[in-house]
């Protein structure tokens, strides 16, 4: 008979966790997103049995310790309990958010449950039918980094077993816009003769190399305007000589990014029916967060903003879109205006000149401390990153100029 | 930049029209009120920075489609260049074009323009009456502030932005409020972070709870085994119970078994073969028993008289007795010792008696002689003697002496007064000296009269000489004198005066001479008168004297001898006072003696060498006494030590003896030696019956033996001492036996309920059956306690487990978490805006003071410059507003005034310099025509004067062109010579 696996190959479940950079949403949307990550979990779960796979690999982040609910490790343990019902086992390590010594909660999984119990790269049997078919790879975040390279602490144990997989959670060498974790090189995975490489803590999905595959899934939910778009998790079959992954989306609230020309809007209302108009068209199959980009003419929109009108015109239609079964919701709203004096041009001697040539010279910090020094709120406010803080001063230079050459 | 002419398609009122600036520098555009100056002005504007389209449709000439014109522009850098712009075409957008034939877009023209825009223009480079009016409006406070504002982009709008966001910021956030939306969002988060900390506390307590639940059950596991275990025993301790009396009885069994040896050896038969032997033991028994008593009786007998005589001190008792003789003779010979101290005592006192000196007995034996004191009395004797004597002698020569010395005094007086008195004897002197005196003076006087004779001579002579020369002169004088003056010749009359005066000075001479003769004779006469004495009296004188000579010798001697007497008594009086020092002496060392020698003391010194060889009798007697009075103690001594050698004897060797005299003492001892003697005999005749007793006891002990040997071997063999041991042992023999069937059955009975170890155990240390019952009792109350525990535990683990569950099913802290990050959220969004606000505001505030600095010194000095101008030299200087304080001015005499202090007139005045001002300095770098609105409308004509003088000197720097609808200003332009007027300007007015 031939020897064939299936499995799903999934990471940064991160369970429970907040979302970010949302405020201002009504109390049954919140409800919605705060149970957005157990949903996908569910989907997860759903999928599993509906493919009838023989495992599921959870590659660290299950969840996260620092804002570690018991619910998220509960709902956990009922997933698994459920896989289990179906047969299914888990292979599960723990990464730089849920490493065990932070782990507050004794919960014990069931037994088709296989947690990779310390820092040590172990492997687990997977057997089918009497026999080995599978080993599966991996380690746990016993504290919050690992920094050394594990790639070479992988070595196949059985030669005669079928399929080698290897789960890891950790980053490219090369990848310094994330907290670099036990950094490896796809050479060096390639290298290592397994035949598959699960891994983790990157939410963005990527398959890294094919033959053998080396893929992050990503997350599994979407939780902040960074991750956009579909969420969720991969299907491997596996025979000999044979490989096919598919992805297959899990998230039960999507991110989504979307750019509006209002330039030929005169008025407000005619924004609120532009917006609204391509809202409508957008037909999702899941309910999304926008992120909302106005691109003006005018110098109209800094003045709606200013004035808070665009605030109240996008609320409007926030409430519009909110009862329907696929909501969606405008969390955020930029705007871009081309602005019709150039920059250049307003140099020179005038005193708007003189603002912006101040602009750029002076950093903010001294302006805000008030603010981002306070004793109370430097507790709640993170300090503004660099790229923050432009932003700022961008806006502020559109607001002065809206304020003193509007009509 | 210059404007040169302009071309207006159609434009308001305006179409096909032509304006031609020719080049000018100034140029006054007039017109009356709605003749369309405005217009033009708007053209201007619209040629140079565009139009929105609905102004440009509001500017669209009502019979004309054209809508736009051309301007043509002098530039510095470029040279020439015309601007077009049409309404309709390119949306508004210029085009431009060189002499060159280039074309260039809005975009360059903008460049050309230094990127400014209308407003900026209009606000640098134009101002009309209008700006003026609404400098009216603005409050007091604010007039410093629109004043600087001028050309700052508006600075109204600069102003109102401040204004704003000061707003937008305090809406936000206070550092120290509660209103403010930040504040309230960071009070609401407050509150969310506490309620998420006990949530989490709450939830922390899973662990606590899975915990605990994991401890419950494994105690109720451990509780369990524990029941079962005490259940079991109490089983078991009830079986002991059952058993316990057998078990006693077991003990009891093997106790007495232990008590014997595992084999008792005992004889055969042995207890019959006792008895026979005993039979024929008893009977030697008895007889040996009386032979010992007898043996003893006599043995005690002997050694109670051994032991008496053994007590008794023989030889003592008698060396005591034979001592008696020689007590009797030494009681003799103290009676007939003491018979001589009594004779001899009596001696003594009879002595002492006769010496009646206060000496008594006891004195006498102290009194101690020595060899030296006899002579040393002798010599107090004869020195006291002596110095009785010496003084006897020496009181007699001194009264001789003194007789003497009285008689010779008497003797003195008597003499004394016949000697003379010291007057006399001198006048008797003196009257023999004046006797011989005058003698000598008889003869001195004849010399005397002979010599006074020879003087009165003399005298007489020389009187005689001067008369003469005195007449002489005189004459002579006169004569000269009438002959001079007769023939009146003076020098005869100075002759006559020089003889006069010769003469008169001779005379004079000769006067002197003979007074000087007179004293001499005079002293050599001396008086005569001498006392008479007779040669009689010269002899009696001498006779006197001569007697009183003798007297004065006798005198003397006499004198002389008191003298020697006194010596003697002196040396009398030194030998007295010797003796009295010698007596003294004496006294001493004779009352040394008396303190040494008490009975001296009424004894003269005279009679103490007797008194010693008295005494010297009476010590010797004393001492005689003493040496009787030492043999009697000597005596009586020994006396008492025989006494004393008896008691002790007696005592001693304890006889109770009532006998109190010597003799009966003697004779008790005597009875207790006759005693002892007896004892002796009776001693050696018990000795003999002893050994005869002794000889038949051996025998019969012989026989005993044998018996005895064979008793012997039957004990020997039952390994024990006598009889009853014997008849112990067999009956031990007996028991054992019994005792060991008994033990069997017990053991055997109860083999079947404790192991071999547990029955060892029970027998060992048999417990007692209240202390199993009270054990039983225990463990029954342990187990109750323990079920109910168990209970508990199992209520509680079932309440636990609720809870643990109800935790897992929880989402409370969840919903905290996510709300908590939503608020979170809202609060950096708010941050953010803030930020946004914040910066923007200190923007605005760091870009006005860099701005004002940059300018504003510029401005001021031409606005110093225009201010004088304008107000005729009125005002002197202007000085910015400095932080609170606003415009000030100085007038020429000094006095300063805040811009709120000033007339609106001047405030104008002062907007004019500052708006011209800003324009210059700004045309520094932009070169861009003024345009002017009859901003002066409301000046008068000095003023205007005085304005159009300024502008015109702008003019030379700058293209300036003012509008105006005033005829005055017109004048003011026409009198310049130096410019064109441009009022031949054909203001052609379309039908409106």
């Amino acid at each position: 008979m031939e020897k064939k696996i299936t499995f799903i190959h999934a990471a940064d479940l991160h369970l429970d966790s907040p979302f970010k950079g949302l405020s201002n949403i009504g109390e049954s949307l919140f409800q919605e997103i705060r149970k957005s990550t157990f949903n996908a979990l569910d989907n997860l779960v759903k999928t599993a049995i509906k493919k009838k796979v023989d495992f599921v690999l959870l590659v660290g982040d299950l969840f996260d310790n620092e804002k570690q609910s018991l619910k998220a490790q509960i709902s956990l343990r009922n997933a698994f309990e459920e896989l289990q019902r179906h047969g299914i086992k888990v292979y599960l390590s723990y990464g730089n958010h849920d490493y065990i010594e932070g782990n507050i909660y004794p919960i014990v999984y069931p037994e088709n449950v296989h947690v990779f119990p310390d820092e040590q790269v172990r492997s687990f049997t997977f057997e089918k039918e009497n026999g080995p078919l599978a080993a599966i790879y991996g380690f746990s975040y016993e504290n919050r980094a690992v920094t050394s390279k594990k790639v070479y602490e992988y070595k196949k144990i059985n030669r005669d077993i079928p399929f080698h997989i290897a789960t890891l959670h950790g980053s490219l060498e090369s990848n310094t816009e994330h907290d670099t974790y036990a950094p490896f090189q796809v050479g060096e995975l390639m290298d290592s003769d397994f035949d598959y490489w699960a891994l983790g803590h990157i939410h963005k999905r990527e398959i890294l190399k094919e033959n053998p595959f080396i893929i992050y899934p990503g997350n599994i939910q979407g939780r902040s305007r960074k991750e956009l778009g579909e969420k969720g998790c991969y299907f491997v079959e596996m025979a000999e000589g044979k490989q096919t992954v598919e992805f297959i989306p899990l998230q039960a609230i999507e991110y989504n990014q979307l750019t509006i020309d209002v330039s030929n809007c005169e008025t407000i209302h005619q924004v609120e029916l532009v917006i609204t108009e391509e809202l409508r068209n957008l037909h999702s199959i899941v309910p999304q967060l926008l992120d909302v980009t106005l691109k003006g003419k005018e110098s109209n929109l800094v003045g709606w903003k200013t004035e808070n009108l665009l605030e109240e015109i996008i609320e409007i239609v926030n409430d519009s879109f909110q009862s329907q079964k696929n909501w969606l919701h405008i969390f955020r709203t930029t705007i871009i205006e081309t602005f019709t004096i150039e920059d250049s041009s307003l140099m020179g001697e005038h005193f708007i000149g003189e603002l912006i040539a101040n602009l750029e010279e002076s950093p903010i910090r001294d302006h805000i401390s008030d603010l981002f020094q306070h004793k109370q709120a430097r507790i709640y406010i993170d300090s503004l990153s660099i790229e923050e803080e432009e932003l700022i001063k961008n806006e502020a230079k559109q607001l002065l100029l809206h304020e003193l050459l509007k009509e | 930049m210059k404007l040169l002419r302009a071309t207006i398609y159609g434009f308001g009122k305006w179409v096909d029209y032509d304006i031609d600036f020719s080049n000018q520098s100034f140029i006054a555009i007039y017109g009356e009120n709605e003749s369309g100056k405005t217009t033009i002005q708007r053209f201007l504007l619209f040629i140079l920075f565009g139009m929105p389209p609905r102004q440009r449709k509001f500017y669209q000439p009502k019979n004309s489609s054209k809508m736009g014109g051309r301007l043509t522009i002098q530039d510095d850098e470029i040279g020439e260049y015309t601007i077009e712009r049409l309404g309709d075409t390119r949306n508004g957008a210029a085009q431009c074009y060189t002499p060159d034939g280039e074309e260039y877009e809005e975009s360059w023209l903008r460049s050309r323009l230094s990127g400014i825009d209308e407003k900026t223009y209009r606000s640098i480079f134009s101002f009309s009456a209008l700006d003026l009016s609404k400098l009216q409006d603005v409050k007091e406070e604010d007039i410093s502030e629109v004043l600087l504002g001028i050309g700052l982009t508006g600075s109204t709008r600069i102003h109102t932005a401040e204004k704003k966001l000061d707003q937008r910021l305090g809406d936000y956030f206070k550092p120290n409020g509660k209103i403010p939306i930040i504040n309230e969002q960071l009070a609401k988060l407050n509150e969310l972070q506490r309620e998420l900390l006990e949530l989490k506390q709450e939830e922390s307590t899973y662990r606590v709870k899975k915990n605990a639940i994991l401890e419950l059950e494994s105690e109720i596991e451990l509780l369990t085994g524990r029941i079962k275990s005490e259940k079991g025993r109490e089983y078991q301790l009830e079986k002991v119970i059952q058993s316990l009396p057998e078990v006693e009885e077991y003990i009891n069994y093997q106790t007495r078994l232990k008590a014997f040896p595992d084999r008792i050896s005992f004889p055969e038969d042995g207890m019959n073969r006792y008895e026979v032997l005993k039979g024929k033991l008893l009977p030697l028994k008895s007889d040996i028993k009386l032979r010992i008593n007898n043996k003893n009786n006599f043995i005690e007998e002997k050694k109670e008289l051994e032991a008496e005589n053994n007590i008794f001190p023989l030889n003592e008792a008698r060396t005591i007795y034979a001592q008696y003789t020689n007590y009797q003779e030494n009681e003799r010979e103290l009676l007939r010792i003491q018979k001589q101290i009594n004779e001899q005592d009596k001696t003594l006192n009879m002595e002492i008696m006769a010496l009646n000196i206060s000496l008594d007995k006891e004195v006498i034996e102290d009194i101690y002689l020595p060899f030296n004191l006899e002579k040393q009395w002798e010599d107090f004797k004869r020195e006291f003697e002596e110095i009785k004597h010496d003084r006897l002698t020496n009181n007699e020569n001194t009264q001789l002496q003194q007789s003497e010395n009285n008689r010779i005094e008497k003797e003195l007086e008597h003499i004394e007064v016949s000697v003379l008195s010291n007057e006399k004897r001198l006048e008797l002197k003196k009257r023999i000296d004046t006797y011989k005196e005058n003698k000598l003076l008889e003869a001195l006087q004849q010399e005397n009269s002979h010599k006074h004779k020879k003087w009165t001579r003399t005298r007489e002579q020389t009187t005689k000489r001067i008369g003469l020369w005195l007449g002489a002169s005189i004459l002579i004088g006169i004569v000269f004198g009438v002959i001079g003056l007769l023939l009146e010749i003076p020098f005869m009359i100075n002759i006559s005066a020089v003889a006069i005066v010769l003469g008169i000075t001779q005379w004079m001479l000769g006067k002197k001479s003979i007074k000087s003769m007179e004293t001499m004779l005079k002293e050599s006469s001396t008086p005569q008168t001498v006392e008479l004495v007779t040669e009689d009296e010269i002899e009696r004188a001498e006779h006197h004297l001569r007697i009183d000579q003798e007297s004065t010798r006798e005198i003397e001697f006499l004198e002389n001898k008191l003298k020697d007497i006194s010596i003697q008594l002196r040396t009398l009086h030194d030998q007295k006072l010797l003796l009295v020092e010698r007596e003294a002496d004496l006294q001493r060392r004779i009352s040394e003696q008396r303190i040494n020698y008490s009975f001296l003391e009424s004894v003269d010194v005279v009679f103490w060498p007797e008194l010693y060889r008295s005494l010297k009798v009476l010590l010797q007697l004393g001492k005689n006494i003493a040496d009787l009075q030492i043999k009697e103690a000597e005596l009586k001594a020994e006396l008492t030590g025989y006494h004393n050698n008896i008691d002790t004897f007696l005592q001693d060797y304890g006889f109770e003896n009532n006998a109190k005299s010597l003799v009966s003492k003697l004779d008790f001892l005597e009875f207790e030696i006759n005693a002892y003697l007896g004892r002796e005999k009776e001693i050696s005749k018990t000795t003999k019956m002893l050994d005869d007793t002794s000889k038949q006891l051996k025998e019969l002990l012989t026989k005993c033996e044998i018996v005895e040997k064979e008793i012997k071997a039957l004990f020997d063999f039952a390994n024990v001492q006598n009889e009853e041991e014997f008849y112990q042992r067999a009956k031990e023999l007996k028991i054992q036996a019994e005792l060991r069937v008994s033990s069997e059955k017990i053991f055997s009975k109860y083999s079947s309920y404790f192991s071999k170890e547990e029955w060892e155990n029970l027998v060992m240390a048999p417990p007692k059956k209240s202390t199993l019952e009270l054990e039983i009792n225990e463990i029954k109350n342990e187990i109750r306690e323990l079920e109910e525990s168990q209970d508990r535990n199992r209520q509680k683990l079932a309440n636990i487990t609720v809870e643990f569950q109800s935790l897992e099913s929880s989402e409370t802290y969840s919903k905290m978490v996510h709300k908590f990050q939503l608020e979170k959220e809202k609060l950096t969004t708010l941050s953010r805006q803030w930020a946004v606000y914040k910066t923007a505001r200190d923007l605005l505030a760091v870009t006005k003071v860099n701005y004002r600095n940059k300018y504003l010194s510029k401005v001021i000095a031409k606005t110093n410059y225009f201010f004088k101008q304008i107000t005729g030299g009125n005002y002197t200087k202007v000085d910015p507003p400095i932080g609170d304080k606003p415009f000030t001015v100085e007038r020429d005499d000094q006095f300063r005034f805040t811009v709120q202090e000033l007339s609106q007139g001047t405030i104008n005045q002062l907007y004019v310099s500052l708006r011209l001002a800003v324009s210059e300095v700004m045309s520094e770098s932009m070169h861009l025509p003024f345009m002017i609105d009859d901003a002066f409308v409301h000046f008068d004509d000095t003023r205007r004067k005085r304005i159009m003088t300024i502008l015109e000197e702008i003019a030379k720097r700058h293209q300036v062109l003012l509008f105006t609808c005033k005829q005055e200003v017109l004048e003011e332009i026409h009198d310049k010579s130096l410019h064109q007027l441009t009022n031949r300007l054909p203001l052609v007015e379309n039908e409106w």
